[in-house]
């Protein structure tokens, strides 16, 4: 059957923008994570050193750019992915819907996570607390 | 009527198209991408609990540098590598630059070789 | 006794076959040089004359011969058998409905181009001879001008295999480029509106198989991202 031209949606613009711009910073951050990772894993930073780098207030709201730019371009990058291979309309309602949902919750969690130092002892791992 | 209600069939396409380096590059952009959805989170994650405790520190510590954990930690670094490399090469045709039908097909293959030879150098480093 | 080449052909006639089929056939090299059109003419008039295909001009201006070649979209006409590893492989242009053995049903692409509307548009009146370009204006259109439409490109994007209900794909999106690069066209605006669509034009990823598989050499990767340009410098 011969495929209607439903005309045009006016989206995709944005979406293709804001991957570009959450590039860019992450272009420029994510080295810095995995930089601090490799030194880590290296034996180069101790605790001490990595507790004063990364709770600082000025490294805590770095985190928190990062964080967003991250699920920024991860939202992009997914939502064109579920729209190239998922063909019908209810489908990718339900997926991207879910999408977003599980994003939004991981936005939340690392906010807090990043605020409020949050930090894990082994008699309850889900709970956290000092 | 039979003859009518037959549906002409699709010529092949995916199964039959031969694999450029080109097309090689955009689909490893999203197949790396896919990847570090899972591995950047995680280990962004790790990173920060690392820092908030000494317990954690030292678990994190010990699972990054077990076998596994060296082996995640590779991995993600390969996958970036290539996505970001690529990523700027995908930027420079965004703002009009190395556009030309040649500048396309060489950045596609600096872009692949850089990271076999990444791959390569951290798997001896790390 | 003069050298042959064998070919494998993709075969399918609805009146009689389920199901397509590949076909092998061997050909003699007459001539160097020899183009794989004049390989699908020996097989008609020699061999098998069911086998059906398109084909005009037979030297690339007419865009009739657009065929999967050894799994790349190509010319027939243009295309020699000496540079084809054999045996060579022929089949009709990907993701399309096959009418018969190598003819494809093109309405769907030549719709697609319609819905950019490829006229001029344009506000001044009429004037009594032609609309005048300078050669800078002009020369805006090279890389655009050249494109005969054979669906090489299009037929070749895997964004258009899963989207081309939508996606208008790499012919016509260098086409609209065209038209928003004529200094004669007034409709500009229009055609971005009609344009900036997530589906319609972003489902481009620069996989930049139209660029591999044009047999004009033109870059429709390169329009397209012209066009996503065009839209930034008009929103930001």
């Amino acid at each position: 059957m011969k495929p209607k031209d439903l005309g045009t949606a006016h989206t995709g613009f944005h979406d293709w923008y804001w991957q570009r711009i959450s590039a860019v910073v992450l272009l420029f951050s994510i080295p810095m994570l995995m930089g601090i990772l490799l030194l880590t894993y290296n034996g180069n930073i101790s605790f001490e050193i990595l507790n004063i780098a990364l709770t600082h207030p000025i490294s805590k709201a770095a985190s928190i750019l990062f964080l967003f730019a991250l699920l920024t371009h991860m939202w992009t990058g997914l939502k064109v992915i579920i729209e190239d291979y998922i063909h019908t309309t209810a489908a990718r309602v339900v997926v991207l819907n879910i999408l977003l949902l599980l994003l939004a919750g991981f936005a939340a969690y690392m906010s807090y996570h990043i605020w409020t130092e949050l930090s894990y002892t082994w008699d309850c791992i889900p709970c956290g607390g000092k | 009527m039979s003859q009518k209600m037959k549906q002409s069939p699709l010529s092949p396409r995916l199964s039959i198209y031969k694999w450029r380096l080109t097309m090689f590059a955009s689909i490893a952009h999203r197949a790396s991408g896919v990847f570090l959805v899972f591995t950047i989170p995680a280990l962004f994650w790790l990173l920060l609990s690392m820092a908030h405790g000494k317990i954690t520190y030292a678990y994190g510590l010990h699972w990054l540098q077990g076998s596994f954990g060296t082996f995640v930690l590779w991995l993600t670094c390969v996958a970036l590598f290539y996505h970001m490399v690529n990523g700027i090469r995908f930027l420079l045709l965004d703002i009009g630059k190395t556009d030309s039908r040649e500048a396309m097909k060489l950045s596609a293959k600096i872009v692949v070789f850089s990271t076999i030879a990444f791959a390569l150098l951290l798997a001896i480093k790390i | 006794m003069s050298e042959k080449v064998k070919l494998e052909i993709y075969r399918y006639n609805p009146e009689s076959d389920d199901k397509p089929y590949m076909q092998s056939f061997e050909v003699p090299v007459e001539k160097s040089g020899m183009k794989l059109l004049d390989a699908l003419n020996y097989i008609k008039w020699h061999i098998d004359g069911s086998l059906t295909y398109r084909r005009s001009c037979g030297e690339g201006v007419c865009g009739s011969d657009g065929l999967n070649i050894n799994g790349v979209n190509g010319l027939g006409c243009i295309t020699a058998i000496e540079g084809l590893k054999p045996p060579i492989k022929v089949r009709p242009l990907p993701n399309m409905p096959v009418t018969r053995d190598l003819v494809v049903d093109m309405n769907h692409f030549f719709d697609q181009y319609k819905q950019i509307k490829p006229w001029l548009q344009s506000n001044t009146p009429k004037p009594e001879h032609e609309r005048l370009q300078s050669p800078v204006e002009r020369a805006e259109l090279d890389g655009s001008y050249e494109c005969i439409l054979c669906g090489c490109c299009t037929t070749s994007c895997p964004s258009w295999w899963w989207n081309g209900d939508k996606f208008l794909g790499p012919a016509a999106l260098l086409q609209a480029n065209r038209w928003l690069k004529d200094s004669r066209d007034d409709a500009a605006g229009e055609r971005l509106d009609m344009l900036e669509d997530s589906f319609k034009l972003y489902r481009c990823h620069q996989i930049m198989n139209c660029m591999e598989a044009c047999p004009k050499e033109l870059n429709p990767t390169k329009a397209i991202n012209d066009i996503k340009r065009a839209l930034v410098k008009r929103k930001v």
